[in-house]
């Protein structure tokens, strides 16, 4: 029988991920909590008492297991805060209604407020109809645009300026890997950061289980038997980022702390792409004045809808001038760097093409309403 | 009446001549499609060697400049490295026959690894083949290109090489006694057990291959050195080099990617390293050698080369580069290459040279040293929150950092060698992890 390598008395029964330590089952929870404990501590994720901070609830395992540690730790370790569900409806049957749910579920069990964001009442698209209209490719655009001002606006309804999202080691060090793939310089630099507070967004939003692998968080799962809902979104997954993924599953293989390391060298390189301007070492790197960023960029891109490549544009804009300017969008007045924000240009295109067959197909009573408002 | 023939007839007529021939001269038939291009191989050697000749400019003949230079050209007598030879050999010939002199000289270098590698690697049914051919391989090369000078290294010579030149540097620096009093302190052992200790001292395959490629780079501008070589011409080409930044990123070398990628002096010396390849893909240097009926000049086969690897023997037992240089070898990734080498080298570390005099060079890999992204985040919560009174997280700052390194990134120094985190990198650390105390032959300048 193999003895914790902790406290040496009960029998090991986790084998972790991270370094192949062989532990009893309490030793693993205190270690994990242990970890995201430092992980706030250190990173000073909550700065002041008496907060009121948003999780990101999707009801999947990293928020239910981000609620539930958090929780946990602020009893414990009294950060002083208060924590309230936020949850985004994307309007995906089958996928979405269930997790929400769960969700529902977890605000009883944690004793939170809960909040749901739908993306019909912000846009007058759910991602059915999105998906019904431009088809399975590509859709994950939208649904990511819409998402990210979704929790803005959600955080802002309650008042709220910190959401805390349920990322793990392995999403960021996939991102790491997939913004190199694509050529994505200034998303590089900012993928591994652990607090964001960028110029198009008002709000402050934190990783705190960066550090946690996906692994851990299922095994944590498992055994504090938390409730939360695993199936995987009905629409194709990301076909860009299975590819990272399944490079990152076999690295892992050879070399367990490979998700750690690259989260590691991602955070290096958030130092560095912030003063691409300055002078430095340039002299050293013969080969910056060809720069076909760009070209490659759009090589790559090729296949997704013609908006993304605008939207990289704009990026690789932002990039060469250092510095992003805060304005407002012209159409929603929401905040933006562009004249009109990325979901507005998405929600745009989805209407401009709407073929006025589509509605009277969908035909129901919302639909109607909707495209209605908007075309008015 | 008068136009009978309108634009769109003239648009429509079929074009016989243009199509079977070569897009760029417009007079051969086309033998290779180069992104997404048509062209013979006339035309795709000149695209070749345009390439190879733009990193050339400061070896070019000049009016009244008669001083020679010296090259080293590494060769793993692999694809490219056999290529890149024979253009380094065209080019210099040409430069023979137009200006009846040549800039430079060339000395063509192999490490030999096979005295530690031939039992790590688990192909075992050829490494006996590997051997003779390299030898093989080598004595062709030799007769193929009679002006170069041919040397093959054991890579455990690094253990003596850098000894002398230490001798050397004794009389100008005291630091650099007290430190080579320590690294020769007398042992008996040859350079290669020394070097087989080192290796089966460190977890896997993966930190083994990681090293090996250290040490490699490292005799390389030691031989360089050694034999007043100014430049280390290396073969990699673009598809190479993306695996190389990926690598790297997975090992948790991010810090230091400027360094590992980029053409220029290293922290080592004032050697220039020079990859006239790294715009070219892999596959087009496939295409070059078969065209310039160059196999028989490398140890890898057409076989090899040209068909899809096998699945590996032991999974578990690759390293990470391999990995990676598979994942770019896929058809289906390849195109990815330019964009992972294109970002790599847009990355400025403005704070490079501050960082390397203020925290060092790390003693394994000579790089730069990074610095713990929390310590550079705590020095700005100090910073920020003077006014607050909850300066909890930042008084105790170093101490829980330490601990952190161990709790998070499950990086705990080896008994004994608790400063390890200054002296070290993360990723040195991260492949010396339980090694306990090693005997590491190169010191940085």
């Amino acid at each position: 029988m193999h003895r914790c390598a902790i406290c040496q008395t009960n029998r090991a029964q986790v084998i972790r991920p991270k370094n192949g330590q062989k532990i009893c089952k309490s030793c693993f929870l205190e270690v994990f909590e242990l970890e995201v404990h430092t992980t706030i501590v250190e990173n000073n994720i909550f700065p002041r008492r008496g907060e009121r901070v948003a999780i990101g609830a999707s009801g999947g395992k990293d928020s239910t297991v981000l609620a539930a540690t958090l929780k946990a730790l602020n009893e414990r370790y009294d950060y002083g805060v208060e924590f309230v569900l936020l949850s985004i409806d994307e309007g995906i049957h089958g996928y979405r209604d269930d997790s929400l749910e769960t969700v529902k579920r977890n605000a009883v069990q944690y004793g939170m407020e809960l909040c749901i964001v739908g993306y019909d009442t912000l846009y007058g698209w759910t991602m059915d109809k999105v998906v019904e209209k431009i088809g399975k490719k590509g859709n994950c655009t939208y649904c990511g645009v819409f998402r990210r001002q979704a929790l803005d606006r959600g955080a802002k309804r309650l008042d709220i300026s910190h959401i805390l999202t349920g990322h793990n080691a392995d999403d960021i060090a996939e991102t790491v890997l997939m913004n190199f793939l694509r050529g994505d310089l200034p998303r590089l630099g900012r993928c591994a950061e652990i607090m964001t507070a960028s110029a198009t967004s008002p709000m402050r939003r934190s990783k705190p289980l960066k550090y946690a692998y996906e692994k851990e968080i299922v095994l944590y799962a498992h055994y504090r038997e938390l409730d939360y809902f695993s199936t995987e979104c009905v629409y194709s997954p990301e076909a860009f980022r299975g590819n990272a993924r399944s490079l990152l599953k076999e690295l892992e293989k050879i070399r367990p702390s490979s998700v750690l390391d690259i989260v590691r060298s991602g955070e290096q390189l958030v130092h560095d792409v912030k003063s691409p301007s300055k002078p430095g070492c340039g002299e050293r790197n013969g080969c910056r004045g060809q720069d076909k960023g760009s070209v490659s960029g759009s090589q790559v891109m090729s296949t997704e809808p013609a908006t993304l490549k605008l939207l990289q544009g704009a990026a690789q804009t932002n990039d060469g001038a250092g510095i992003q300017t805060i304005g407002v969008c012209g159409k929603c007045g929401y905040m933006s760097s562009q004249p009109i924000c990325k979901a507005c240009v998405l929600v745009d295109s989805l209407n401009k093409t709407e073929p006025p067959v589509e509605v009277s197909l969908t035909g129901n009573m919302i639909s109607i309403e909707v495209s209605g408002g908007i075309l008015i | 009446m008068e136009f009978e023939i309108t634009m769109a007839d003239i648009a429509n007529r079929p074009r016989p001549a243009a199509q079977n021939l070569c897009k760029r001269c417009k007079v051969n038939p086309p033998d290779i499609t180069m992104r997404h291009e048509a062209i013979c191989w006339t035309c795709f050697q000149i695209y070749i060697r345009t390439k190879f000749t733009r990193h050339m400019e400061p070896y070019k003949v000049k009016k009244g400049n008669l001083s020679t230079k010296k090259l080293l050209l590494a060769t793993s007598l692999g694809v490219s490295s056999t290529v890149l030879l024979d253009t380094l050999y065209w080019h210099r010939s040409l430069q023979i026959e137009r200006a009846k002199r040549s800039k430079y000289d060339v000395c063509v270098v192999h490490i030999d690894e096979t005295a530690v590698t031939g039992n790590a690697t688990n192909t075992t049914p050829d490494t006996a083949a590997t051997t003779t051919s390299v030898d093989e391989c080598i004595e062709k090369l030799k007769e193929n290109y009679p002006q170069f000078e041919f040397i093959r290294v054991p890579l455990e010579e690094i253990y003596t090489i850098s000894g002398n030149t230490t001798v050397e540097e004794i009389a100008s620096t005291a630091a650099g006694l007290t430190l080579d009093s320590t690294s020769t302190s007398p042992s008996s052992s040859t350079p290669l057990t020394k070097l087989c200790t080192l290796l089966s001292s460190l977890n896997s395959r993966a930190s083994q291959m990681d090293l090996i490629n250290i040490l490699r780079t490292r005799l390389l501008v030691e031989i360089a050195k050694q034999r007043n070589c100014e430049a280390i011409f290396f073969g990699d080409t673009m598809t190479k080099m993306a695996a190389m930044v990926l690598a790297e990123v997975t090992k948790g070398r991010g810090h230091a990617l400027p360094w590992l990628i980029s053409d220029g002096p290293t922290p080592y010396g004032p050697q220039l390293i020079i990859r006239p390849f790294r715009e070219l893909s892999k596959s087009e240097i496939i295409s070059y050698t078969t065209f310039a009926s160059l196999w028989p000049f490398s140890i890898i086969s057409q076989e090899t080369a040209t068909t899809a690897p096998k699945p590996p023997i032991k999974a578990k037992n690759q390293t990470i580069d391999e990995i990676m240089q598979k994942f770019f070898d896929d058809f289906s990734n390849s195109h990815l290459s330019t964009n992972v080498v294109k970002t790599a080298e847009k990355l400025d570390f403005a704070d490079d040279r501050d960082r390397a005099q203020r925290l060092g060079l790390c003693e394994i890999c000579g790089l730069p040293m990074d610095e713990d992204p929390r310590v550079r985040k705590l020095k700005n919560i100090v910073k920020v929150d003077e006014k607050g009174e909850e300066g909890s997280g930042s008084s105790n700052g170093s101490g829980s950092v330490s601990d952190a390194d161990a709790r998070i990134y499950c990086l705990e120094p080896p008994v004994g060698e608790e400063g390890l985190k200054e002296r070290r990198c993360y990723g040195c650390r991260r492949s010396t992890l339980g090694a306990g105390k090693i005997d590491w032959p190169v010191n940085n300048r």
